[in-house]
């Protein structure tokens, strides 16, 4: 834990955390939520994520660089073991849950009699040797998964024959609309940001770029994939498919290659596991400042456990869509609460610091 | 990078996770039609095709009919008659009946975009009058009809630039309310299958045929043919009827949408083509630009006409597979687009053509 992570590391490592199993829905939430021309949603809630990005950067600021479990020192002990429990659960259920639904998606489209549990060990095992290691190992991974993934997006290039203008329509948010459940769906892909807060004390320079670089990649690969799903299905079926992406994925033909979303889709778990061990990370994290008495290793193999013990009774997906939805939407209530009461506690112990030094 | 090796190790061994399936064991379905059942209107009646190797090692197919109450219960009936294990993965034609298509084929296209199995780019026809007909047809030394059709509908994809003929297509268009979706029909004739132009919907419900002179110039209208092949009887003396063809480009394509007053849209569709005369029959010297002239204004005009009479054809059925609705809608509000009775104003609206006809040559001949 004494390196420091770079920039770039960062900017790759909050992209990564970020974009996730959502995608694969995401143009047809757009849609559901702000009605025709969905897409330009990402951007208003790209700059909201953006000012969230801004206020955990501030925390730092005003904390004169000190990590967030030494700026928490000054809250009673009672409070901080609550607060911990409760964040640690929280990310343990969305780093799990995450996991869950992907594997639930492959299942249902190509490994029909495969076991939930075999693929959740697997995932799991790919998850304990990287948090084992700590946040810069993770980081170092993360940057050679990048690279496996991000091309991937040129692969929009092929749907270019089939766009067209005419489908955009030039109705901007009309229609049928479900502006704050649905809003908030859409907030909850960019989430995986707030995850910053455990580590940005932990970055070499230019941290407020790192971290808004970071969500700007997703934000733009985003509005890519619904931006050209609003011209390539007609808008009506785009609120009909479930994955809208996967159909765009099924749709990729190479002269001898057809129906290569069996190897992208394979390809998006790389993304998948790191928003999972990066959540599993922060849940450990955590737990490590509480039970120090407890070995680290340890305290990582109890969250793994509690984490396969949750996924053996998920199999039915709209009961996963469910915990999801409500963990996600804790979650960005936490993105939000976290930093100001951090803000909050960093302004008082610099005053009576400063009234101490007087 | 050892932990990036284990990480790629596993994510590839996930791969042997999938079900073990021996392809000497399957039935590969390359090609299903569907007709409603002669016996009992409320089933179907599936037909279904794939490849076998026979006893003697020769590559041969075999055809299924089995009566359902829905697709997949057909197909759990299909499972009775053979002793292979049924894969509907490698389908790439799917048929429909005149009967059926008429009754609406949203139902029968909701397996193949739940079932994951199916990918989108399974190709769509029509079968006249019954796709049964089409698919146990058997022509001598043609080998597979699933493969006859895949590369004949394929042919049609190539000739044009994008013809609304896979799943997805269809469905796009049937699900834009502004476009109405085709589909190519086929048909036997002499022991022989053969393309019989364009089945026209509205929504997904089938309204009538157009025939492969039409549906040419429908594809024109509908910006799908880039370049193509055009042939034209003209008369430049009177009773003395000349055949000329030419091979174009499509250099213009646009669509306009004006309301002189409230509720008075016109429409109009503005072509032009550019072409080299490949034959001509005439005595007439056409390399003379003055001649030129003439003919071009001949064939446009010509054009013009047939467009305009396509197009009240068109209307009349209320079906609006050129999309004109696309345009009308991108050209008014949303609140009254949605108001707007869209086929009823459809049927009565102008539309316009202008096709403008140019030779960039004469050919090699004068």
């Amino acid at each position: 834990m004494k390196e420091k992570l770079s920039p770039i590391q960062v900017s790759i490592l909050v992209y990564m955390i970020q974009s996730g199993v959502i995608l694969f829905s995401l143009p047809r939430l757009t849609g559901e939520a702000f009605g025709t021309n969905g897409w330009i949603s990402i951007i208003i809630v790209s700059v909201i994520v953006n000012i969230n990005l801004i206020l955990i950067w501030f925390v730092f600021k005003v904390g004169a660089g000190r990590s967030m479990f030494e700026l928490v020192n000054g809250i009673p002990k009672w409070i901080r073991l609550i607060l911990s429990l409760f964040l640690a659960g929280i990310w343990l259920g969305l780093g799990t849950m995450v996991m869950v639904k992907y594997i639930l998606l492959l299942k249902m489209l190509f490994y029909q009699n495969v076991s939930t549990l075999l693929l959740m060990t697997m995932g799991l095992i790919l998850t304990y040797l990287l948090v084992k290691r700590g946040i810069y190992h993770i980081a170092k991974a993360t940057v050679v998964l990048f690279y496996f993934t991000v091309w991937t997006i040129f692969l929009l290039l092929f749907h270019l024959p089939d766009f067209s203008f005419i489908r955009l329509t030039p109705f901007i948010f009309q229609g049928e609309k479900d502006l704050l459940r649905g809003g908030a769906g859409i907030y909850t892909a960019l989430l995986g940001y707030e995850l910053v807060i455990l580590f940005l004390h932990n970055v070499e320079e230019k941290r407020l770029k790192a971290i808004l670089v970071g969500n700007t990649i997703t934000s733009i690969i985003y509005l890519g994939v619904c931006f050209v799903s609003f011209g390539f299905f007609s808008f009506d079926m785009l609120l009909e498919d479930m994955y809208p992406v996967v159909t765009l994925l099924e749709y990729i033909s190479f002269p001898v290659l057809e129906r290569v979303e069996n190897l992208i889709f394979s390809l998006f778990g790389l993304k998948v596991l790191i928003t999972t061990v990066m959540y599993l990370w922060a849940s450990k994290e955590v737990l490590e400042q509480q039970f120090q008495r407890i070995k680290p290793k340890y305290l990582l193999l109890i969250i793994l456990s509690l984490s396969f013990f949750i996924s053996i009774f998920q199999k039915i997906m709209r009961q996963v869509d469910q915990w999801l939805e409500y963990l996600a939407w804790i979650e960005v209530v936490i993105a939000f609460l976290l930093p100001l009461i951090l803000l909050i506690v960093a302004f008082f112990t610099r005053k009576v610091n400063k009234e101490h030094s007087l | 990078m050892k932990k990036t090796i284990i990480v790629f190790c596993i994510l590839l061994m996930t791969t042997g996770c999938a079900q073990k399936r021996i392809i000497d064991d399957l039935a590969l379905i390359n090609a299903i039609g569907y007709d409603l059942s002669e016996e009992n209107e409320e089933n179907l009646k599936v037909t279904a095709t794939f490849p076998i190797i026979t006893k003697d090692g020769k590559y041969d197919r075999k055809t299924i009919i089995v009566e359902g109450k829905s697709s997949k219960s057909a197909r759990e009936k299909l499972k009775h008659k053979t002793n292979m294990q049924l894969e509907s993965g490698q389908i790439r034609v799917s048929l429909f009946g005149t009967e059926l298509a008429k009754q609406g084929l949203l139902t029968q296209l909701d397996t193949f975009v739940r079932d994951p199995n199916i990918g989108s780019r399974v190709l769509l026809a029509l079968g006249k009058p019954v796709a049964s007909d089409i698919l146990t047809l058997q022509i001598e030394n043609e080998g597979q009809n699933a493969t006859f059709l895949e590369q004949a509908i394929t042919k049609l994809h190539s000739e044009s630039k994008t013809i609304n003929y896979d799943i997805f297509q269809f469905l796009r268009d049937l699900y834009d309310d502004g476009m109405d979706p085709i589909l190519p029909a086929y048909k036997v004739e002499d022991n022989d299958l053969k393309y019989d132009g364009v089945g026209l919907f509205q929504g997904d419900r089938l309204i009538d045929y157009l025939n492969p002179e039409d549906s040419k110039l429908l594809f024109l209208f509908r910006k799908e043919i880039i370049h193509g092949d055009l042939e034209q009887e003209i008369e430049l003396e009177e009773g003395k009827v000349q055949q000329i063809m030419l091979s174009y480009v499509q250099t213009k394509h646009h669509i306009d949408v004006n309301s002189v007053a409230m509720d008075n849209l016109v429409a109009t569709i503005d072509l032009e083509i550019q072409g080299d005369v490949l034959e001509f029959t005439g005595e007439e010297d056409l390399s003379d630009p003055n001649i030129q002239m003439k003919v071009e204004k001949l064939i446009s005009d010509q054009l013009k006409s047939k467009g305009n009479k396509l197009l009240l054809q068109l209307q009349k059925m209320q079906v609006d597979p050129i999309g004109i609705g696309q345009h009308v809608r991108n050209h008014m509000k949303y609140m009254r687009w949605k108001k707007l009775n869209w086929y009823e104003e459809y049927q009565n609206m102008e539309i316009n053509v202008n096709i403008t006809v140019k030779f960039s040559s004469n050919g090699k001949w004068k």
